[in-house]
């Protein structure tokens, strides 16, 4: 009786689980596939989708683009060897640079996408600047997480507009989302709703907004008359370049180039 | 004042008692309250962690191969649900930690979930419940717990052992009245005794004697056997005054004292004041007896120990009682030990005395007139 009474209290005194046992140090290599796995930023997924479709009507290993995990998760993943290809859409940080190879593929235009039911086409930059201060009454702001890379370009050409998405991000009002897919879902269902977008993942029923009268095209990008602008690039371990070298081969063609390039991406010449 | 045993006894029983249920109280309280506090953070931190991998469940399903690079996304989705505020650890099924940044995690309790996504085990939370503000809110209760253990504890000692204190000196109180009116009905008993039996037998001689002495019996036998019997029935008319104050069954007690102070200002040239009221009720006559005997053993310290040349006694009345003073130009009174007499007789009486300072002579007697032995 007293021992059970004793062990009753002090299972009480000691509620809870046993703590997490110390982590396990091995890398999260994957199995060895046939296929070459790619992942990474949002941005550019539909285009390294359709890459990967042109490459896997060649000779050689298939390219399966996995779901968005963003740049980060990419270069990580990449580093591990879970994947070969880590697809990122912003420059690496020292610590992250080392023992991989970088090969910038496109240009992508950032750009203010809304649905059908948004009653406006173009937006000046006070509008843009109201927008994200929440000062324009009838219209949803869809926010990217902190970490998204379209933030930066478009924040590059607005001055002050980090500033006032952080406070409108704080304040709990607005919608953060996390990847590109859950941002297109959201854009088109939510009633008279925009949010920063790529030009290159714009499909029906989405559109692509002007600012200050300029639109977004390849064109512009390419005349530098669109300013809110990141780079597209894949990253790789030296030792699985034999694995995505058919995959950066085709992205570097004429043929891959062109298909950058009718995707909404302005194909850059293949460089390291 | 006869010595009654009560408190220390009943003291040295109480106090364990006391000191072991303060003691519990103090312990008990706030370890009842840590062990119920410390469950509810755990049940609080099991439903975090179930929150966390129903959002953790979700990115699985969505990225089954490479969640686990999805951490800093799902980080920033645990931010905006306000699920990062205290400790949180996530493992994959081979145990490799996924990154996700939270509070350190030092003196926690932990509560673990699994996370299964269509019944395969993907991964593990533990979500954590810090440990260290409920300690110290836990040594702030058991703090203010021996606090009040400790004020409660004096109390309930010291309030039953007064309660005792006090019923040891009443006893004490009513054995010494009790003895008093013993011993003045033994006195009474025995001054009758010698005043029916030997002073009448001694009356009868003396007179017997008489009438031989006219039978012709020599008149100097006579005389000197009357001088005997003379001697014998003074001998007993002090022995019954000693006994029972003789001028207080004759004068009352305020008369008693004006010839007693007269008779010994007298004898011994000390030049005694007297005031006493017109409207004393006759007293009982053990406190009349009581009464006198105070003022003949404080005129008796006066002459003996004080060397005084006047000396004072004053009766008046009180509300409910009966007050004596006693005062002279002398040195001062004797210490209370070497007037134990006038101290057993104010007890016997349920009285009170206040003692003079050292080096002064006044006395003050009060006796309580409704409780006195009659």
């Amino acid at each position: 009786m007293r021992r059970t009474l004793a062990l009753l209290l002090l299972s009480a005194a000691c509620a809870g689980d046993p703590p997490p046992p110390p982590p396990s140090t091995a890398g999260a290599v994957l199995a060895p596939r046939p296929d070459v796995l790619a992942a990474g930023t949002g941005a550019m997924t539909p285009l390294a989708i359709a890459l990967a479709r042109e490459v896997a009507s060649r000779p050689g290993p298939r390219v399966r683009v996995e779901p968005s995990i963003g740049s980060g998760g990419g270069i990580a993943a990449t580093r591990d060897g879970a994947v070969d290809l880590g697809l990122v859409s912003r420059a690496l940080r020292p610590e992250e640079a080392e023992g991989l190879e970088r090969v910038d593929l496109a240009r992508d235009a950032v750009v203010l996408a809304a649905a059908a039911d948004f009653p406006f086409d173009d937006l000046s930059s006070a509008e843009v600047h109201g927008l994200y201060r929440g000062e324009l009454r009838g219209l949803t702001l869809l926010l990217r997480d902190e970490a998204e890379s379209a933030n930066g370009a478009l924040e590059s050409v607005f001055p002050g507009l980090a500033d006032e998405r952080r406070h409108s991000a704080a304040s709990g009002r607005f919608r953060v989302l996390d990847h590109d897919d859950a941002m297109a879902l959201a854009l088109a269902t939510t009633p008279r709703a925009v949010g920063v977008f790529s030009l290159g993942a714009v499909r029906p029923p989405l559109r692509a907004l002007r600012l200050d009268g300029v639109a977004p095209s390849t064109d512009a990008l390419a005349r530098g008359t669109w300013r809110a602008v990141r780079t597209l690039g894949v990253v790789f371990r030296p030792e699985r370049r034999d694995r995505v070298a058919p995959f950066l081969a085709f992205a570097a063609s004429e043929r891959g180039r062109a298909l950058i390039r009718s995707l909404g991406y302005l194909p850059l010449e293949a460089r390291r | 004042m006869i010595p009654v045993a009560l408190t220390r006894p009943f003291a040295r029983r109480l106090l364990p008692l006391v000191l072991v249920a303060t003691g519990l109280f103090a312990v008990v309280v706030p370890l009842a309250h840590h062990i119920d506090a410390r469950s509810r953070a755990v049940l609080v931190a099991r439903e975090r962690g179930e929150r966390v991998a129903h959002l953790l469940g979700e990115v699985v399903r969505d990225r089954p191969l490479l969640w686990r690079y999805d951490a800093l996304k799902l980080a920033g989705r645990l931010q905006q649900d306000g699920l990062l505020g205290a400790p949180l650890v996530i493992r994959d099924r081979e145990n490799r930690p996924v990154p996700i940044t939270s509070p350190p995690a030092s003196s926690v309790a932990w509560a673990m979930v699994p996370v299964e996504v269509d019944g395969i085990p993907v991964a593990t939370v533990w979500s954590g419940a810090p440990l260290g503000p409920l300690r110290a809110e836990s040594f702030r209760l058991l703090a203010g717990c021996l606090l009040l253990a400790a004020v409660l504890g004096t109390l309930l000692f010291l309030f039953p052992v007064r309660t005792v204190a006090r019923a040891e000196e009443r006893i004490a109180a009513l054995l010494a009245e009790r003895r008093v009116a013993l011993q003045d009905e033994e006195r009474r008993r025995i001054a009758r005794e010698l005043h029916d039996g030997a002073g009448q037998a001694l009356t009868a001689a003396r007179l017997q004697l008489l009438a031989l002495r006219k039978r012709g019996l020599a008149p100097e036998d006579a005389a000197q056997v009357e001088h005997h019997l003379d001697e014998a029935l003074e001998e007993v008319r002090r022995s019954t005054s000693a006994l029972i104050p003789a001028p207080l069954a004759t004068l009352g007690f305020i008369g008693a004292v004006r010839k007693h102070c007269a008779s010994y200002s007298r004898a011994t040239g000390l030049d005694i004041s007297l005031d006493t009221p017109e409207d004393l009720p006759e007293l009982p006559p053990s406190m009349a007896a009581g009464l006198y005997r105070i003022v003949q053993e404080a005129l008796h310290n006066t002459v003996r120990h004080a060397g005084a040349a006047r000396a004072s006694v004053r009766v008046s009345r009180l509300r409910d009682g009966l007050s004596l003073e006693f005062d002279d130009d002398g040195r001062g009174f004797p210490d209370q030990a070497s007037s134990q007499s006038i101290r057993e007789r104010v007890a016997g009486l349920g009285g009170a005395v206040d003692w003079p300072e050292p080096g002064r002579s006044h006395l003050r007697v009060r006796i309580p007139l409704g409780g006195a032995p009659a």
